[in-house]
C-alpha cells in the first residue's frame, strides 16, 4: 500500500450532540473539501481539538456536559487553540445568546436551521483568513 | 363607677366637716375664754361694788384688828346677810394686814390665819386688787370657787385690812360665759349645718363634673387605644399585604423566567429537528442523493414549503413572548423607511404578478428615522403579504410613504375583502384571526399583526386600520423621527 500524500484539505472539527445534524454538517464541509474530525460532547470537542489542532472548529452551543460557550473559552486559554476561527451553530436564536456567543471568543455564529450556502460562505471565510496572528 | 363619685363627696364632705369643726372649736374655745374673763371682770366688779358701796361706811379699822365678837359679829352677819348674801356669793372674810382673818361668814374660820399657800396679801393692803381660783368646803361639799381680795381703804387713808369675796364660780363665771357661749355655738351649729347642707350638692356637682371630665378622659384614652390598635392592625395588614404582593411578584418572576426558559428550550427543541429536515430536504433537492424527477421535486417543495411556514411559526411565537416579557431588543441603526417599502415591494411582485395583484409603491423621499432595520421590513412585510392575502385576483394593492411634521407615516391599502368593525378591535390581538380569513381558508397563525404592533411601539410608534367590509382595508403606521432615546443611543454609537 502506498502511503497516501499528507492531506492539504483543511481539517474542520464538528461537535453536536445531533447524530442526524452532524452528519449533514459533516456531509456539507466535505463537499467544500474539508475534512472533518467529529464530537459528540463539549468534553470530547475539547479534548480532540487540543489534541489535533484543526484549522476550525464549529460547534454547537447546546451540548451535554461543557457547553459551546465553554469550549470555546477553553480553546481560546489554551495555546495552540487560541487563534483557532470559531464558528457556533447554534438554534438559541435570540440575540443574547449571540452576544455571549461572541463574548466568549467565537469568530461567527450560524442560526440553525442554517442554509448550505450561509455554512459554506463562512466557513470559506474564515478557513481563507488563514490563523491570525496572536 | 357610679359608686366612685359618692365615695369622692364623701370623703371631700368628711374633710371640710373636720375642718369646719376644727374651726368652730377654734372659735369656741376663743369666745369661751373671752366670756369667762368677761365673767371674771363682773365678778371682781360685782365685789368691787360691794366693797364700794356698802362695806366701807360700816366697817372700821376695829374690824381689822381682832377677830370680831359679840355684838359686832351679829351687825356684820346681819349686814352680809342682807346686802351681800345673794345667789352665787359663797362667802366673805375680813382679814387683818397680819394675815388674821377677823370676820367670816363661816364662823369656824373667825380667828384663824390665812393660809400661807393662799394670795399673798401686801399687794393687796398696797392698795391693788387680786383674784384667785379655789376649791372650798361649803355645806359638805367642795366647791369651785373665784375668790376676790379687796383693799379695805377708808376715804383718803391707807388700807386698814382686805375684804375677800367667794363667789360661786360654776354659777357666776361659768354659767355666764355659757350664755354668752351657746347662742354662739348655736349659731355655729346652724352655721355649720347650713354649711353642708349647701356644700354636699356642690360638691356632688363638682365631683360629677370632675366624674363626667374623667370618664369622657378615659372614654378618649380609651379612643385613642382602639385607633392605635386599629392603626397597629392596618400597618400588620399593610404589612402583610405588601409581603403576599412580594412574594406573589417574586412567583411571578419566577413565572416568567420559567416561561423565558421554556420557549427558548420550546425554540431550540423545535428548531433541531427542522434544522436537519430542512437540511435533509436541501440535500435531495440539491441532487447530492441522485437526480429527481419533475414529481419528486415537485412534492417535496412543498415539504419544504411547509417547513418553512413551520419555521416561521417558530420564530413569531418567540418573538411575540420577548416582546410580552418586555425584552424585544432593538439594533437601532438610520432606517430609510421608503427605501424598505421598495424593497419589500420589489420581493412581493412576484407573488402579486402571480395572482394578478396591481403592486403599487408611491414612496416619497422620507427623512432616515432611527430603529431597527429587520425589525421595521418585518412591519412592511407583514402588512404587504396581509393585503396581498386578502386581496382577491385583480385587485389593487399601493404602498404609500410620507412625512407629516416629525412623523414619518407608511400606508398599506389594499380594495380586498374588508374588516368589520366589530372585529377592528381585537385584529391586532395574537392568534386572533378574522372571520373572513377562517371561512376563505387563507393561512395565517394570527401572530403577524400581533408583531406589527409589537415593533411598532417598541419604536414609539402607532398602528391604525380603517376599513370597511367589501371596501378595502388600510393600514396607517405612525413612526416618530425625533425620540430623545434613541437620539442619545445613535449619538453615542457614532
Amino acid at each position: 500500500m502506498i502511503e497516501p500524500a499528507p492531506s492539504n484539505r483543511p481539517l474542520v472539527l464538528v461537535a453536536d450532540d445531533d447524530e442526524d445534524i452532524l452528519t449533514l454538517v459533516t456531509f456539507r464541509l466535505e463537499r467544500l473539501g474539508c475534512d472533518v474530525v467529529k464530537a459528540r460532547t463539549g468534553d470530547e470537542a475539547l479534548r480532540v481539538a487540543l489534541g489535533q489542532v484543526p484549522d476550525l472548529a464549529v460547534l454547537d452551543v447546546t451540548m451535554p456536559g461543557l457547553d459551546g460557550y465553554s469550549v470555546t473559552r477553553e480553546l481560546r486559554r489554551a495555546e495552540p487553540t487560541s487563534a483557532m476561527p470559531i464558528i457556533l451553530l447554534t438554534a438559541r436564536a435570540q440575540e443574547a445568546d449571540v452576544a455571549r456567543g461572541l463574548a466568549a471568543g467565537a469568530d461567527d455564529y450560524i442560526r440553525k436551521p442554517f442554509d448550505a450556502r450561509d455554512l459554506h460562505e463562512r466557513v470559506e471565510r474564515l478557513l481563507s483568513r488563514g490563523p491570525e496572528p496572536s | 363607677m357610679s359608686n366612685k363619685p359618692q365615695r369622692l363627696t364623701l370623703r371631700i364632705a368628711a374633710y371640710t366637716g373636720v375642718a369646719l369643726l376644727f374651726a368652730a372649736g377654734a372659735i369656741l374655745w376663743f369666745v369661751n375664754s373671752r366670756a369667762t374673763a368677761e365673767a371674771e371682770n363682773q365678778a371682781v366688779n360685782r365685789a368691787q361694788f360691794i366693797a364700794d358701796a356698802l362695806l366701807h361706811n360700816e366697817l372700821g379699822e376695829a374690824d381689822f384688828v381682832r377677830p370680831v365678837t359679840g355684838q359686832r359679829r351679829a351687825r356684820l352677819d346681819e349686814l352680809f346677810q342682807r346686802a351681800v348674801h345673794t345667789e352665787g356669793m359663797l362667802r366673805m372674810n375680813l382679814i387683818a394686814p397680819n394675815g388674821q382673818i377677823t370676820y367670816s361668814t363661816s364662823p369656824a374660820l373667825i380667828g384663824s390665819r390665812q393660809p400661807d399657800d393662799e394670795m399673798a396679801l401686801e399687794p393687796v393692803l398696797r392698795g391693788s386688787g387680786a383674784r384667785d381660783v379655789s376649791e372650798i368646803e361649803q355645806g359638805g361639799r367642795r366647791i369651785k370657787a373665784f375668790e376676790t381680795y379687796l383693799p379695805v381703804q377708808p376715804a383718803g387713808g391707807a388700807p386698814i385690812g382686805v375684804f375677800e369675796l367667794y363667789q360661786d364660780y360654776d354659777s357666776r363665771i361659768t354659767d355666764q360665759a355659757r350664755n354668752t357661749l351657746y347662742p354662739v355655738a348655736g349659731f355655729l351649729a346652724l352655721a355649720l349645718f347650713v354649711l353642708c347642707a349647701a356644700l354636699v350638692p356642690i360638691l356632688r356637682r363638682v365631683t360629677a363634673a370632675v366624674e363626667i371630665r374623667n370618664e369622657q378622659l378615659v372614654e378618649q384614652a380609651t379612643r385613642l387605644e382602639q385607633s392605635l390598635a386599629f392603626a397597629q392592625e392596618a400597618q400588620m395588614e399593610t404589612e402583610s399585604a405588601r409581603s403576599a404582593l412580594s412574594e406573589q411578584n417574586k412567583r411571578l418572576v419566577e413565572l416568567d423566567r420559567l416561561k423565558d426558559e421554556f420557549l427558548s428550550l420550546v425554540s431550540h427543541e423545535l428548531r433541531t429537528p427542522l434544522t436537519s429536515i430542512r437540511g435533509y430536504l436541501d440535500l435531495v433537492l440539491d441532487e447530492e442523493a441522485g437526480t429527481l424527477n419533475p414529481e419528486q421535486r415537485r412534492f417535496l417543495k412543498a415539504v419544504e414549503r411547509n417547513s418553512g411556514r413551520l419555521l416561521r411559526l417558530v420564530g413569531d411565537l418567540l418573538f411575540v413572548a420577548q416582546a410580552d416579557a418586555g425584552r424585544l431588543t432593538l439594533e437601532r441603526a438610520k432606517v430609510d423607511v421608503a427605501a424598505l417599502a421598495a424593497d419589500c415591494v420589489e420581493a412581493a411582485q412576484p407573488v402579486a404578478d402571480q395572482r394578478a395583484i396591481d403592486l403599487q409603491l408611491a414612496a416619497v423621499p422620507v427623512p432616515a428615522l432611527v430603529g431597527d432595520r429587520g425589525r421595521l421590513a418585518q412591519v412592511v412585510d407583514n402588512l404587504v403579504s396581509n393585503a396581498l392575502k386578502f386581496t382577491p385576483e385583480g385587485g389593487r394593492v399601493e404602498i404609500r410613504t410620507s412625512t407629516i411634521g416629525d412623523y414619518v407615516y407608511l400606508e398599506v391599502e389594499d380594495s380586498g375583502i374588508g374588516i368589520p368593525a366589530a372585529e377592528q378591535s381585537r385584529l391586532f390581538e395574537r392568534f386572533f384571526r378574522a372571520a373572513a380569513a377562517t371561512e376563505r381558508a387563507i393561512p395565517g397563525t394570527g401572530l403577524g399583526l400581533a408583531i406589527v404592533k409589537a415593533i411598532v411601539e417598541a419604536h414609539a410608534g402607532a398602528i391604525e386600520v380603517i376599513s370597511a367590509p367589501g371596501k378595502g382595508t388600510t393600514f396607517r403606521v405612525e413612526l416618530p423621527l425625533r425620540e430623545a432615546r434613541t437620539a442619545e443611543a445613535v449619538e453615542e454609537a457614532a
